[in-house]
């Protein structure tokens, strides 16, 4: 099972003493310019500069290798199909040998598809590294307070943060209710998937309902705590931007504009192999 | 007289949709700096009344609403709760939904954010209420890693950091242990009498409100049965009784002693009166013979049903949970299991039923290594009740909820509705066979995850907290029920907190404390043993806090547990 | 009850407490929670997920907008995806997942509205996606055949709801206090449409991410139709066990719900 919690990098770094509104625009570079790009040096670029920011905003390598080796069955899987499909294949780096039936000198891997391939894996992995670095490198009361100010109603930030905080309390729910199924004699991991489905659903049902009746309690707890849903109260943590913040995004900004201006003009970020 | 700040008139409040009133014609009022105690049976409107302080009972529930509350100058009806929350600070039995922030910190400037203070006031704020519920160098953890006793302090923070007018806990420790309830009720009383600061608090927990309440009222189906300062309330004893509150044990104790004889002034409501009156008891127990000895429980077999050999077991975080424990649990025993948080218990028990496998050593059960079959096999001859009932329900009826799991075990369609239908007599539960679980009350709810449990036919029944959460009726009504099953022959083994329900019920005592086996013995000298429940942060009963306080050597030789006992030992005249 | 109360009797404005489209706060919350810790349990393994497999909240999303309705619960599944990939992102469907449990959810709140004509909102959106898809797919070298063998799902759940009378069907049967086979084949309709524009709806951005070569989507054929009968299908079993629950217990129902 993984950890719960969002781990907090308590180190502070460039990145992490950034600006909320800086980060969530990062966020937003990191999400958008992996489409305009094809060519695999511009994406694989780009990732590096996430990995970079990763590295430098002290995220443990451990939890980098982990995302990376978890995903290498499906990495694996993209350059497989499109080294032996993608369209773009031309220059056929191996075959299947004449003498294997069916197959045989009817499948061959192409440089292009690979290339195309290793392309997509970095689209994939740019903004799945972009988002845990920013959640991570942020105190969560700061992102509460930046997606305020990026106009974002309160009550949806705030919604981020309570449900963030009630991850582990469900977690441990879900491995109560769990136990008591395997308590009761049922054994989950023996059974076959058509009965499976309905054990599965019975562990959600106990979950939801018992979370709803929770959510009352939550409910009564918020109002006690004279919470209105409004705006209009005091941050402790409010900041502004800095010189650093405007800096980076306005290098941000050119790049946004530049990388969609360059790849319609020049045909920069095209497909390369 | 100082300032009165709270004044009820006449509250009648009744839910939407329901036919009875919660509260009926309640009138209370109480003054700048008092303490003040709420007692009642589960349903006896104890948290409605605790809900009208700050006006969620009326306006987040609706209803039909009667009277007035007023809480210093403001009408709690025209007044919304944010406008309230300014006055009254609220604590709620569930320690972990009423923290709401990321951040010890946060959870503490959340309300004051809330209510447009400006930033270095909260600051200030925070820091003083932190500091003054000892909670310092913990601002940045996030909730979820405090202790139970530690979070409930948390939320004492952060109603307290809102200076209101009156801070309201409803049940703050009935899902704490010993030591994290022993630091609420510590601290509140600390808020209280060096600070100044009027409380109320619902509470099960009678030895510590007779020390600590000025005044304690009784709640009974919605109206207020007494008000009284506690040496008055806990006078008549078959009253509470009556309206499901447990009076000290001493006072039982000493009502019991000198029921019928006359006996000077009024029964003792906390230990140091109970010590006070060391004359009338010394004269009684010279007249009386010393030598009550009341007889255990049946003898059971020697075939040994549970056995672990030097049982290790440590978490994956590296926390060592067993140090090498040996225990045997015969067939037929009825043990209870105790130590504080931490010592262990949860971890053994689970080790019964595969749940956990040891780091090192073994544990047999029916002479088979558990190691060897699964969770699912052995729970069908061990039966594990769990804490909270609504986690183990799981389909929309009584009835289903009992054949569950044995139909999905492929048990014939007709066996299944026998033992069913067994299984619902066995718990009383025909006459609401039909019903959603959802409709029923906790204690209902608990015995319906028994039922389900028992249809299984365990031999052996592990009972994890089964006490925890319920009123006194309820936890009195479960170890009755534990104790039909053991005389019908199952094994029992309970885990508890709450030593002072065991008399009556468990033989046989094993008390634990930082993952070893402190101790292996009968009941009563079990719990005569306070060196070794004190080395594991457990208060012995106050029964025997007294007899050993009392100095006297044939009473404490005789080691009565029920204040029944005790009478005997004093012998009627 | 015979007995007078002695106080007088009071006017209750009511309300208080804040709400995200007619739901509490909280209950929003607690479903984003529930989302978010769902992401970890994997339900079954494709091709489509990007490592650990396919996890189990994509059943829930239809659930969470019939609960919390067309702005709470969208809000809840996207919240709770987000939260999910940004503490695992390794057992996430990828950088779009959200996408599709916010479309999921808000899908099947809209079609199960009382307003008659709530449903054609997600309908266009999800045509139009579908529309999207196709010239996405066939301008990659996809032929319309294999395009359409393979988003036969999303085709089929446009058409169902497009036809008065299964809407009726369902929503008469879904405001009908009784339990029973006819409200699970009352869930399983809107859960099932849900579900294919939750699927529409993702499809979009991945496949401008990650398009599938021609040669894989005859694999995908099958394994597209069975998930998108089966999700709907956990997910209206526990549907019926939650409301259940729901009609009788003291939970206050959020405005825009429809059970």
């Amino acid at each position: 099972m993984p950890s719960m919690y969002i781990e907090r990098i308590s180190r502070p770094s460039l990145f992490s003493r950034l600006d909320v509104r800086v980060k969530l625009f990062i966020m937003f570079l990191a999400s958008t310019l992996i489409f305009v790009w094809e060519s695999v040096i511009y994406q694989c670029a780009m990732f590096l500069v996430a990995l970079g920011l990763a590295l430098s905003a002290h995220i443990g390598p451990r939890y980098i290798r982990r995302l990376v080796i978890t995903m290498i069955p499906f990495m694996l899987l993209v350059l497989l199909i499109h080294g032996l499909f993608n369209p773009q294949g031309q220059r056929v780096i191996a075959s299947v040998p004449e003498w294997v039936p069916l197959l045989g000198g009817r499948v061959s891997l192409y440089w292009e598809g690979l290339v195309f391939g290793g392309m997509v894996l970095f689209r994939i992995l740019t903004p799945l590294l972009v988002l845990p670095l920013v959640v991570m490198t942020t105190d969560v009361n700061d992102l509460m307070l930046g997606l305020v100010k990026i106009r974002v109603p309160y009550k949806v930030a705030y919604v981020f943060s309570v449900g963030l905080r009630f991850v582990p309390f469900i977690f441990s729910e879900i491995s109560t209710i769990t136990e008591a199924q395997r308590l009761r004699g049922l054994a989950i991991e023996k059974m076959g998937f058509i009965k499976r489905i309905p054990v599965f659903a019975s562990l959600a049902v106990p979950l939801i309902l018992g979370a709803l009746v929770k959510a009352q309690t939550l409910e009564i707890a918020l109002q006690s705590k004279a919470f209105s849903g409004s705006a209009q109260r005091t941050f402790t943590n409010d900041f502004r931007m800095r010189r650093i913040d405007y800096l980076a995004l306005a290098s941000g900004v050119v790049l946004f504009f530049g990388a969609i201006l360059t790849r319609v003009l020049l045909n920069w970020g095209a497909f390369v192999s | 007289m100082s300032k009165q700040i709270l004044s009820i008139e006449d509250l009648s409040y009744r839910y939407p949709k329901t036919a009875e009133f919660s509260l009926h014609d309640v009138s209370l009022r109480i003054s700048e700096g008092e303490f003040v105690a709420v007692m009642g049976s589960t349903g006896a409107g104890k948290t409605t009344l605790c809900l009208a302080l700050n006006g969620i009972v009326p306006h987040f529930y609706g209803g039909d609403f009667f009277g007035s509350v007023r809480v210093g100058a403001m009408d709690t009806v025209d007044h919304p709760t944010h406008e309230l929350a300014r006055q009254v600070g609220m604590v709620f039995q569930d320690i972990d939904m009423q923290l709401t922030a990321p951040t010890v910190a946060s959870e503490v400037a959340f309300p004051l954010e809330n209510l447009c203070f400006p930033v270095d006031e909260i600051n200030r704020r925070v820091s003083a209420a932190l500091e003054a519920l000892r909670l310092k160098g913990l601002e940045e953890k996030h909730p979820h890693q405090l202790s139970g006793g530690q979070k409930q302090r948390l939320a004492i923070a952060a109603a307290l950091a809102i200076r209101p007018t009156l801070l309201v806990l409803d049940e703050p420790t009935s899902q704490l242990d010993p030591v994290g309830a022993e630091e609420v009720f510590r601290v509140t009383r600390r808020l209280n009498q060096d600070h100044g600061i009027t409380v109320i608090m619902v509470s099960h927990a009678s030895e510590e409100l007779a020390e600590y309440a000025d005044r304690i009222v009784l709640l009974s189906r919605g109206r207020l049965e007494a008000d009284k300062p506690p040496s008055d309330f806990f006078q008549d004893i078959d009253f509470l009784l009556e309206h499901g509150v447990r009076p000290p044990a001493v006072t039982a104790a000493f009502s019991c002693a000198f029921r019928g004889s006359s006996f000077p002034g009024r029964y003792p409501v906390t230990l140091a009166e109970a010590l006070e009156q060391r004359a009338s008891v010394l004269s009684k127990l010279e007249a009386g013979s010393t030598s009550a000895s009341i007889a255990d429980g049946p003898v059971h077999s020697d075939e040994i049903v549970i056995r672990t050999r030097d049982l290790h077991f440590s978490y994956e975080d590296g926390t060592e949970a067993l140090r090498g424990l040996s225990v045997d649990i015969r067939r037929g025993d009825y043990v209870a299991i105790v130590g504080q948080n931490g010592a262990g218990k949860s971890t053994l028990i689970r080790h019964f039923v595969g749940l956990l496998n040891p780091s090192s050593g073994a544990v047999e059960v029916f002479d088979r290594n558990t190691q060897d079959y699964d969770v699912s096999t052995i729970a069908q001859r061990v039966g594990y009740v769990s804490q909270n009932p609504d986690n183990q329900i799981f389909t929309d009826s009584v009835r289903s909820e009992v054949g569950y799991a044995l139909l999905r075990l492929g048990m014939p369609k007709d066996q299944v509705a026998a033992r069913v239908e067994q299984s619902l007599e066995e718990l009383d539960l025909g006459d609401v066979a039909g019903m959603h679980p959802v409709t029923l009350s906790k204690a209902d709810r608990s015995r319906v995850v028994i039922a389900a449990i028992l249809a299984m036919k365990p031999e052996i029944l592990i009972f994890d907290e089964p006490t925890t959460g319920q009123d006194y009726q309820g936890s009195k009504a479960i170890l009755e029920l534990t104790r039909e099953l053991w005389r019908a022959g199952k094994t029992i083994i309970v885990v508890t907190h709450h030593l002072y329900l065991l008399p009556g019920f468990a033989e046989r005592l094993l008390v634990m404390g930082k993952g070893r086996l402190l101790s292996d013995s009968n009941l009563r000298s079990g719990l005569y043993a306070t060196a070794t429940l004190e080395e594991t942060y457990l208060n012995p009963p106050q029964l025997v806090r007294f007899v050993e306080s009392f100095g006297d050597e044939a009473l404490e030789k005789s080691q009565p547990l029920t204040p029944d006992e005790l009478a005997l030992t004093m012998a009627a005249d | 009850m015979s007995t007078v109360q002695r106080g007088t009797r009071r006017q209750i404005t009511g309300g208080g407490g804040a709400k995200i489209g007619g739901a509490p706060i909280s209950y929003v919350a607690v479903f984003t929670a529930i989302v978010a810790a769902l992401a970890f349990i994997p339900a079954s393994i494709v091709i489509g997920s990007a490592g650990g497999g396919w996890p189990l909240h994509d059943a829930i999303h239809p659930l969470v907008g019939l609960v919390l309705g067309p702005i709470a619960g969208p809000i809840a599944s996207i919240v709770g995806i987000l939260i999910g990939n940004a503490i695992a992102p390794y057992t996430s469907l990828g950088p779009w997942s959200f996408v599709m449990g916010g479309m999921s959810a808000f899908a099947v709140a809209m079609v199960t509205q009382k307003n008659r004509s709530a449903w054609l909102l997600p309908w266009v959106i999800v045509a139009a996606l579908h529309v999207v898809y196709y010239f996405q797919a066939t301008n990659f070298g996809i032929s319309p055949g294999m395009w359409f063998s393979n988003a036969f799902a999303v085709t089929l759940g446009l058409i169902l709801i497009a036809i008065p009378t299964v809407r009726k069907f369902y929503t008469t049967h879904l405001r009908d206090q009784s339990l029973g086979w006819r409200l699970g084949v009352a869930l399983y309709i809107p859960f099932f449409f849900g579900s294919v524009a939750g699927m529409q709806a993702l499809w979009v951005p991945s496949f401008a991410t990650n398009p599938w070569p021609a040669e894989v989507w005859p694999v995908l054929v099958p394994i597209i139709l069975l998930e998108r009968t089966i999700f709907p299908l956990i997910g209206t079993l526990i549907a019926l066990g939650v409301i259940a629950g729901l009609r009788r217990s003291s939970i206050a129902k959020p405005d825009m719900a429809s059970y």
